[in-house]
């Protein structure tokens, strides 16, 4: 097995009043999809302890035991991410005879890129033609679509701090661009 | 640029969708066909100027495909619906000429 290194490794993330721009590698991911409203869906929420987010674009956090925060993210009507929440394959693996759903390990497609600081959103509008203004995607939000080109999913984790989710192969490119945007704010 | 509003995340750029030609083109039974009939089926729309519904998918956001009706000459979008549900009526006419649907 290959050992899994970060697209971005060795670039400086520096640290700045306004706005921190930093590498958070490795996050464990999987891709849930399983049709709404259905028994395999109650199943699988009740395996995993979590609530799935209804409606697209909304992100559920929750505790899970022994491990930081996990999020779920709603990217579709039946088209989940769960994030950083090691287990759920394993809690899942009993209900994949009786239930039709699919679970994939999604680790290494992307790394994530976190934006904190009072200008997060601001560095983040310069790239970013979507609507960031709390109204319309305040904190526990998640949005796909492209950015700098790149196909990539955004979550408003908590206030004034942002994750951009980016393939692998356009992290760096992404990474340059938003330094060069945050480079007015500080 | 089209802002499209996708049935699941609203409102968006024409960028992050990718057109799918008229909506509500049936499939026939290929068996059953002549090859003029089978020619027809691929090739031939209605292409009006004017209202025209039409599929999109959302490829760089949901990635769903569902349906609007679009005006062919002035762009403006009315109703969306979804695949397997019944087509709305065709909007008012603000402008339509040509065969039309
Ligand atoms: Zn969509």
């Amino acid at each position: 097995m290959i050992a899994k290194e970060s697209p971005l490794k060795g670039m400086d993330t520096g640290t700045a009043a306004a706005v921190t721009i930093r590498e958070l590698p490795g996050l464990h991911t999987i891709d849930l999809r399983v049709a709404p409203g259905t028994e395999a869906q109650a199943a699988v929420a009740e395996a995993l302890g979590i609530e799935l987010p209804g409606k697209p674009g909304r992100i559920r956090a929750v505790q899970v035991l022994g491990e930081s925060e996990a999020h779920a993210l709603c990217l579709a009507p039946d088209w989940w991410l769960i994030v950083g929440y090691q287990e759920a394959v394993e809690k899942l693996a009993p209900l994949k005879n009786g239930h039709h759903f699919s679970v994939v390990d999604v680790s290494g497609q992307r790394t994530t890129i976190e934006l904190e600081g009072p200008n997060a959103r601001e560095v983040l509008a310069h790239l970013w033609e979507q609507d960031l203004r709390e109204k319309s995607f305040p904190a526990g939000s998640v949005s796909q679509g492209l950015m700098a080109k790149a196909p990539v999913i955004v979550c408003h984790i908590a206030p004034s701090r942002y994750r951009v989710m980016v393939r692998s192969s356009f992290a760096l490119h992404l990474w340059k661009a938003l330094v060069d945007a945050a480079e007015e704010w500080n | 640029m089209l802002n499209i509003p996708c049935p699941h995340c609203g409102l968006r750029n024409e960028t992050e969708f990718h057109y799918g030609a008229e909506a509500g083109v049936a499939y026939p039974d290929p068996n059953t066909l002549t090859d003029s009939e089978w020619a027809k089926y691929l090739h031939i729309r209605a292409n009006p100027k004017g209202w025209l519904a039409e599929r999109w998918v959302h490829f760089a956001g949901c990635g769903r495909w569902f349906n609007l009706w679009r005006n062919t000459i002035t762009h403006e979008i009315g109703p969306v619906y979804l695949p397997f549900t019944t087509q709305p009526k065709m909007p008012g006419n603000t402008v339509q000429e040509g065969p039309g649907k």
